[in-house]
């Protein structure tokens, strides 16, 4: 019962930094809450092993925090280092609108999972209204900013998204898979990181 | 011949009875008049925090009294094109802090005017205040007082709305209108719940949580605190709050400036009572309940005190930005509270 | 024999990080030869699903024909590749360059095969995922600022699409966890098929709908499209025909496996889905070709045409999904013949626009009578083998509503028109507002850009003339089609509820 309810604070935490990552408009505060977020999924996985005594939420955990809390952000601050670019972002439209469509979306995502989810599971609709509502303003940080950077932080909110449903519908994905999952994250992130270095150089030449 | 007042009598609301004895009474004025006798305490507390963070050997944590008692004694300078309005407002500002403390259950469950404690009037005697703090900064024709209520005005326009939907979202949550019954009913599921291991889907962390951040948040804003506001300055450029009373002087300054703390120790106690509700029932739980509550208004002081060192003030344009966020976080929470758990 | 499809292009991965660039342009020849023999072998012996490697991966009928494809048309590019690298390299390009090439190419293929073999939904979606990773840095081989630019768009166009697939997969392993429990027998195909009656229908639908849009979006579906021209202009030719000839098929394939779970669950109208998808791409591309400037843009267009009508087979079903069939190996057969040309074409002329390209019959006959015939095919004209594919999904069309019929062979109709005004133009047409002899000389000149620019003799011959064969092989389907390629077509259609009459 307990656990349950600090589940709820981490799932909560993980839409509040979200919710703050479209209110900054500073690249190093957003990735340092892509970390921070990653950390509160991985914490709650991590409740979810200890609840369920699962090796394979103990193993997602683990490669959780390995990848997402540690490895992304670093490689993402070394390449935020090297292109010299902790400025504001620029973005379409202004930041109270975007925060305010965020809870639009959160709204519309409340209504979607309340069709969706069966009235078996009340605690799995809590969960996954709160990954669907992730994974929207997610996209929408990607669509709304011009920086290359917002672009994959808001690829990697999707993606965190993806598994805070895979690890609440579901008692986590096979370990195999998860592994494959994360390790694709990890080269498309270095790749992204990459071109951007490449698309800083050739701009400047 | 002295009229003897009834043991206790009973008040008679919609469906519900609300039943005042000698006890009830006899608490709720000690309860009053000590958080107002505190208040200028905790305001003191944290400015000296916040002096001690800088390297400051900084003025006394009860500065703030003396101050007071200061001011008190001077004279009154009103413009001379001051109406009555300049001599009616900050009494109406003090008063309505004080009403919204009588209707709070700080650490005894039956506050003085917890009958008539409702949400939604909390909300809008705040907004009472507001409104003839900006008057009287209009009235006296100087510059800077307009400039200031126009400043007030923008800020209260973007943080009401989420000071609303907390109170609302509290209200649909526990199914109760009134902050007494609200806070009682927290504190009596979340002792059930945890205490007694029963399986209860009534309380959540997760709604109590939003409208903490969100009322932390409002309350920065409406407070004057530094990232949006910088009340120790006295440039005309930053100032927020301080541009309405900047005419005031004497025992008008003395009361807005009381008014503040009371201000702040009012938000300090509804956050302190959505983060742990812990009142006390009957006479004898009264001096554990006090020092628990001095205590979490410590750690709330602490906390504010933190956000005001490490945080720079921010510009003014970027403010709508973060009362943004508590609005919607105030939102969601609401929503999470109408469907339930 | 099967697990050797997966083990050669690893051996090649690995040969590719230790070889020198010209060896490894031998044991390319040599490595992607076996894999095509071995691909054979299996499509001659086939005759049942067969799982290998413990379960995770398999062939059947219908993946067999995307594996024949993939199989041929590495091949071919990887002739091409032999004589490209030592053209590029004769220009000056460096060694360690190719080196890179070799190595993402296989690494490319090998992700392919594996996403294309997979019984496990996981596995398939790593290695699509992997596809787009390896093909990125491909892409912006050439290092311009439009391809860095065309690559980002690659990139996270196609992994935000992936990671809703992703979406898809996690709620199916939801639906499936009921049946099976939590284990890999979850996420298998065949154990899903299987187990079709029992799942929840909403779910199901939820899961087609966002694989529609997620994988859909990897294919190059209508709204989802606009990374595709930029990513499939801008890479090396060789590197553009297996992009546009086969990784889109691939990214097919997992929509179609989520349409087989529907059908298995007795839930039929994402046929309609399809059948809208395949539409809307068709009229986009029909739109956007007319405007285009870049020859390699307008065939990356007609690739999503093509796409589209594969797609708008599949959902009308019946004679139309034979269509299809046929279409993903004679499509990309053809497209790889028209990119691999289109490359010739940039060897020689140096230019990406339409406009600054004239008379390449009589400076190029080769190469501009293979763009020529290489447009032709694309477009359906006879003598090569996508007229059977097209028409037969043209009869399936025509079939369900004979007005929607008219309207997609009207858009047909308007994209050969579209490809064949630019194409002309390039091969016999004159400058505007300049007589021949002026024209002449500034072709004349602009060719000997270059110092020392013979013409057609510049380029290896195996660049030459490995469009002509695949041509051909095209042109021999038409009126020759192996019995086994038949059988396992008739096959294939007859799990989407396809019939065919010869």
């Amino acid at each position: 019962m307990l656990m349950e309810k600090i589940a709820e604070l981490f799932i909560i935490l993980i839409l509040v930094s979200v919710v703050l990552n479209v209110s900054s408009p500073f690249i190093k505060f957003a990735i340092k809450l892509y970390s921070f977020q990653s950390l509160m999924l991985a914490l709650y996985i991590l409740i979810g092993a200890v609840h369920f005594n699962s090796i394979n939420l103990y193993g997602s955990f683990v490669i959780t925090v390995i990848f997402k809390v540690i490895l992304i952000p670093y490689f993402l601050f070394k390449t935020l280092k090297r292109v010299k670019m902790d400025k504001e972002i620029d973005m379409y439209i202004g930041i109270p609108e975007a925060v305010v469509f965020a809870g639009s979306l959160t709204l519309l995502s409340n209504l979607i999972a309340q069709k969706i989810v069966t009235a078996g599971i009340t605690f799995g609709a809590f969960v996954f209204t709160i990954s669907l509502a992730t994974f929207l303003i997610g996209a929408m940080l990607m669509i709304t900013r011009k920086t290359l950077f917002s672009q994959i932080i808001g690829f990697l909110t999707i993606d965190n998204a993806i598994f805070l449903a895979a690890n609440s519908i579901t008692h986590g994905m096979p370990l195999l898979v998860e592994l494959g999952v994360l390790f694709d994250l990890f080269v498309s992130i270095l790749i992204l990181s990459i071109l951007i270095l490449n698309l800083k150089r050739s701009a400047a030449a | 011949m002295t009229k003897i007042l009834p043991a206790s009598f009973e008040v008679h609301i919609n469906d519900m009875t609300y039943n005042y004895n000698i006890q009830h009474i006899g608490i709720g004025i000690f309860q009053f008049v000590i958080i107002i006798l505190l208040s200028p305490f905790f305001a003191g507390f944290i400015h000296k925090l916040k002096q001690r963070a800088r390297g400051q050997k900084g003025i006394s944590i009860f500065q703030f009294y003396i101050n007071f008692n200061k001011l008190l004694k001077k004279e009154i300078v009103l413009s001379k094109d001051a109406t009555f309005v300049s001599n009616i407002a900050p009494y109406i500002v003090l008063v309505s802090y004080l009403v919204v403390l009588l209707m709070l259950p700080a650490f005894y469950r039956y506050s003085l005017l917890g009958i008539s404690s409702d949400v939604i009037l909390v909300a809008y005697t705040f907004a009472l205040s507001t409104f003839f703090m900006t008057l009287y900064a209009m009235d006296q024709g100087s510059a800077f007082g307009g400039l200031g209520a126009s400043r007030e005005w923008f800020l209260t326009v973007l943080s009401e709305p989420s000071l609303i939907f907390v109170f609302i979202s509290l209200a649909i949550y526990t199914k109760n209108g009134r902050i007494t019954g609200i806070f009682y009913f927290i504190q009596k599921e979340v002792s059930n719940t945890f205490l007694s291991g029963a399986h209860s889907n009534a309380i959540s962390i997760a709604i109590p949580f939003l409208l903490f951040v969100s009322l932390f948040i409002v309350s920065i804003s409406e407070n004057a605190r530094i990232p949006i506001d910088n009340p120790e300055t006295h440039l005309e450029l930053t100032m927020f709050h301080e541009a309405n009373i900047l005419e005031a002087s004497g025992k008008h300054l003395g009361i807005f400036e009381y008014g503040s703390y009371v201000k702040l120790t009012v938000f300090l106690t509804l956050m302190s009572l959505i983060l742990f509700p812990y009142m006390a029932v009957n006479i004898y739980q009264v001096p554990s309940a006090l020092a628990v509550y001095f205590l979490k208004m410590m750690i709330l002081c602490v906390f504010i005190a933190g956000v005001e060192i490490f945080n720079p003030k921010m510009r003014i344009f970027r403010v709508p930005n973060i009362l943004s966020v508590a609005f919607i976080l105030s939102l969601i929470a609401m929503i999470l509270s109408i469907r339930g758990f | 024999m099967y697990e050797l499809v997966l083990i050669l292009p690893a051996v090649a991965l690995i040969f590719s990080v230790f070889t020198d660039v010209l060896l490894m342009s031998y044991l390319q020849l040599i490595i992607s030869t076996f894999v095509f023999l071995t691909v054979v072998a299996i499509s001659l012996s086939f005759h049942a699903i067969t799982v290998f490697f413990g379960g995770l991966f398999f062939v059947d009928y219908i993946n067999l024909v995307i594996l024949i494809t993939v199989s041929i048309l590495e091949l071919f590019v990887a002739f091409y590749s032999f004589g490209y690298v030592r053209t590029e390299i004769k220009h000056g390009l460096s060694k360690r360059k190719f080196k890179f090439y070799y190595f993402w190419k296989n690494l490319f293929i090998f992700s392919m095969m594996a996403s294309i073999m997979s019984n496990n939904l996981g596995i398939y979606w790593t290695g699509l995922e992997a596809t787009t990773l390896a093909t990125a840095l491909l892409v912006s081989f050439n290092r311009t600022k439009e391809s860095f630019e065309a690559t980002w768009k690659y990139v996270i166009m196609c992994s935000v699409g992936i990671a809703i697939g992703l979406f898809a997969i996690v709620i199916l392993y939801f639906t499936t966890s009921q049946v099976y429990g939590e284990s890999m027998k979850s996420l298998s195909f065949i154990n899903i098929i299987q187990a079709g009656s029992e799942l929840d229908k909403n779910f199901l639908m939820l899961a087609f709908i966002l694989a529609l849009v997620g994988f859909g979006t990897k294919v190059g579906f209508a709204p989802m499209h606009n990374w595709l021209p930029d990513a499939h202009s801008q890479g090396p030719s060789p590197v553009s025909a297996l992009l546009s000839g086969v990784l889109l098929n691939t990214a097919l394939l997992g929509i179609l496996r989520f349409y087989q779970i529907n059908a298995s669950a007795g839930i039929y109208y994402p046929r309609y889905f399809l059948i809208g998808f395949g539409f809307l791409t068709i009229l986009v591309s029909a739109l956007s070709i007319i405007k285009q400037k870049d020859y390699k843009r307008l065939f990356a267009f007609s690739s999503m045409e093509n796409m589209g009508l594969i797609a708008l087979g599949f959902g009308v079903g019946g004679i139309a999904v034979v269509g299809s069939l046929f279409q993903i190996l004679f499509h990309a057969l053809n497209k790889g013949a028209l990119f691999l040309s289109s490359g010739n074409v940039l060897a020689v002329t140096h230019e990406r626009k339409i406009d600054k390209i004239r008379s390449l019959s009589k400076h190029f006959p080769v190469t501009g009578l293979m763009l020529l015939f290489g447009v032709m095919g694309i477009s359906g004209m006879p003598p090569f083998a996508m007229f059977l594919g097209e028409i037969y999904i043209m009869f399936g069309v025509f079939k369900t509503n004979i007005w929607f019929g008219f309207l997609v062979f009207l858009l047909l109709i308007f994209i050969f028109a579209g490809l064949f005004s630019k194409i002309l133009k390039m091969y016999i047409g004159v400058k505007d507002g300049e007589n021949g002899q002026q024209n002449e000389n500034k072709a004349d000149s602009g060719t000997r850009k270059g110092k020392q620019n013979k013409g057609e003799k510049e380029i290896h011959p195996f660049m030459l003339y490995v469009p002509l064969i695949l041509l051909l092989i095209s042109s021999i389907l038409l009126f020759y089609m192996p019995s086994p390629f038949l059988h396992i077509v008739k096959s294939a259609s007859a799990e989407f509820g396809g019939k065919i009459i010869f």
